[in-house]
C-alpha cells in the first residue's frame, strides 16, 4: 500500500521543480525588459544636461553682457526697498524669456532615435548674503527646463539648476 | 514476492526518467533567456562604454578655452570646423587637459569621436530703463521709462561668441555577423565668459 502511494512522487517533484524553474525564466525576462529603458534613461539625462547646461552658459553671458539691466528688472520685481504693490515682474521676465534663450535641438541616432529637444531659461534668480549693501559676492542661479517625448511615447520634463558666485562691484568713481 | 519487487523498480525508472525529460525541456528556455541576457548585457556594456566616452571627451573639449579648437583649425568665418572625421586620431593638449577624438581604442572596442564646432549668432532682446527716470522715482519701477524689445547688438547679429558642439559617438556592436553599426549624439554649447 505504501509502495503504491509513493508511485508518481518524482514526477511530481520534477513537475514542480519545472514550474519554478519557469517563473524564474518569466522573472528574468521581466527583469532584462526594464533594464533596457533605465539605460535609455541614462542616456537622455547626460543629453539633457549637456543641452541646459549650454544654453545656461548664453543665459550667463547675457547677464555678463548687460548686468545694469538685469538687477534693475530684478529689482523692479523684488527688491525690498520697493513697497509690494510698486513691485513688477514683466521686466524680469523679459530679460528671461527672450527668444535667444529658447533652443529646440533635433537629435538623431541609433540609441534614442530622433527626438527633438526643446530647452528654454525659465529662471534667474539673485541670492545675496548681505542684503543691506547692493556690493558684495553674491550666487546667481538659472535654471533651464528642458521637455521631449521619449522614444516609448512619455512627455518628460527635466530641469538643470546651475549657480554661479558674482562678485557685484561698483565701477563708479570713488571720491 | 520476487514479481512484485522488480516491478515497482521498473515503475521507478520510468518516474526517473520522465522527470529528467521534464527538467530538461524546462532548462532549455532557461537556457535560451539566460544566452539573450549575456548577449544584451554585453550590449549595454558597449553602449555605456560608448556614452560614458562622449560625455567625458564633450566634457574636456568644453573645459578648454574658448576658441582654443577653432585657433586651431584655422578660425574664422563661422565654420562648422569638423575634429576627427576622418577617423584620424586628433589629439589637443593642455597642461592639465588632453582631448583625442578620431579612433578611440576603450576597452575592447574601437570608436569613431567626431566632434563638430560651429558658430551661433545671436541677439538678445530686453526691455531697458532709463537710470535718470529711475533716481527721480526709485520706488516705482512703473516709472522708470522702460522700453521694449531692445535688442543687443542694435545692428546685426553677435558672432564669434557663442558655439555651438555635437559630438558623435560611432562603433560596431560585438556579435556574429560582423557587427551593427551604432551612433550616439551629444550636443551642447559654449560662451565666451572667461575674456568678457
Amino acid at each position: 500500500m505504501m509502495q503504491a502511494k509513493r508511485k508518481g512522487t518524482a514526477v511530481v517533484i520534477a513537475l514542480v521543480f519545472g514550474l519554478l524553474l519557469l517563473q524564474m525564466g518569466i522573472v528574468y525576462t521581466s527583469i532584462l525588459r526594464t533594464s533596457k529603458p533605465q539605460t535609455s534613461r541614462i542616456d537622455e539625462r547626460s543629453r539633457v544636461e549637456f543641452l541646459a547646461n549650454g544654453l545656461i552658459e548664453l543665459a550667463l553671458l547675457k547677464f555678463r553682457f548687460l548686468p545694469t539691466d538685469f538687477y534693475a528688472s530684478y529689482d523692479a520685481a523684488f527688491s525690498p526697498s520697493i513697497p509690494p504693490s510698486n513691485r513688477n515682474n514683466a521686466y524680469l521676465r523679459s530679460f528671461i524669456e527672450d527668444p535667444v534663450l529658447t533652443v529646440h535641438e533635433q537629435v538623431e541616432d541609433s540609441l534614442l532615435g530622433n527626438v527633438q529637444y526643446n530647452a528654454q531659461i525659465s529662471d534667474m534668480i539673485l541670492h545675496t548674503v548681505a542684503t543691506s549693501t547692493w556690493w558684495g559676492v553674491q550666487a546667481l542661479e538659472i535654471r533651464a527646463n528642458v521637455t521631449f517625448t521619449s522614444p516609448e511615447g512619455v512627455n518628460v520634463s527635466r530641469t538643470v539648476t546651475k549657480v554661479y558666485r558674482i562678485d557685484r562691484t561698483s565701477t563708479a568713481p570713488v571720491n | 514476492m520476487t514479481y512484485r519487487r522488480n516491478k515497482r523498480q521498473a515503475v521507478t525508472l520510468t518516474e526517473i526518467m520522465l522527470a529528467l525529460f521534464i527538467l530538461s525541456a524546462a532548462f532549455l528556455p532557461i537556457m535560451g533567456v539566460m544566452s539573450t541576457g549575456i548577449h544584451g548585457t554585453q550590449k549595454d556594456e558597449t553602449i555605456l562604454r560608448g556614452v560614458q566616452l562622449a560625455q567625458k571627451t564633450l566634457n574636456t573639449a568644453l573645459q578648454l578655452p574658448f576658441g582654443d579648437l577653432v585657433a586651431n583649425r584655422g578660425g574664422g568665418g563661422n565654420g562648422p570646423w569638423t575634429f576627427g572625421a576622418t577617423g584620424v586620431e586628433f589629439s589637443y593638449a593642455t597642461g592639465s587637459l588632453e582631448l583625442r577624438l578620431g579612433k578611440v581604442l576603450e576597452g575592447p572596442l574601437e570608436y569613431t569621436l567626431v566632434l563638430e564646432i560651429r558658430d551661433e549668432p545671436f541677439i538678445f532682446n530686453l526691455s531697458v530703463h532709463n537710470p535718470m527716470a529711475r533716481n527721480n522715482a526709485s520706488d516705482s519701477p512703473a516709472l522708470w521709462e522702460w522700453q521694449d524689445d531692445v535688442k543687443v547688438p542694435r545692428v546685426g547679429e553677435q558672432s564669434g561668441l557663442y558655439h555651438r558642439y555635437a559630438l558623435t559617438a560611432t562603433w560596431f556592436d560585438r556579435d556574429s555577423t560582423g557587427g551593427t553599426q551604432r551612433t550616439y549624439r551629444l550636443v551642447s554649447y559654449k560662451a565666451r565668459l572667461q575674456e568678457l
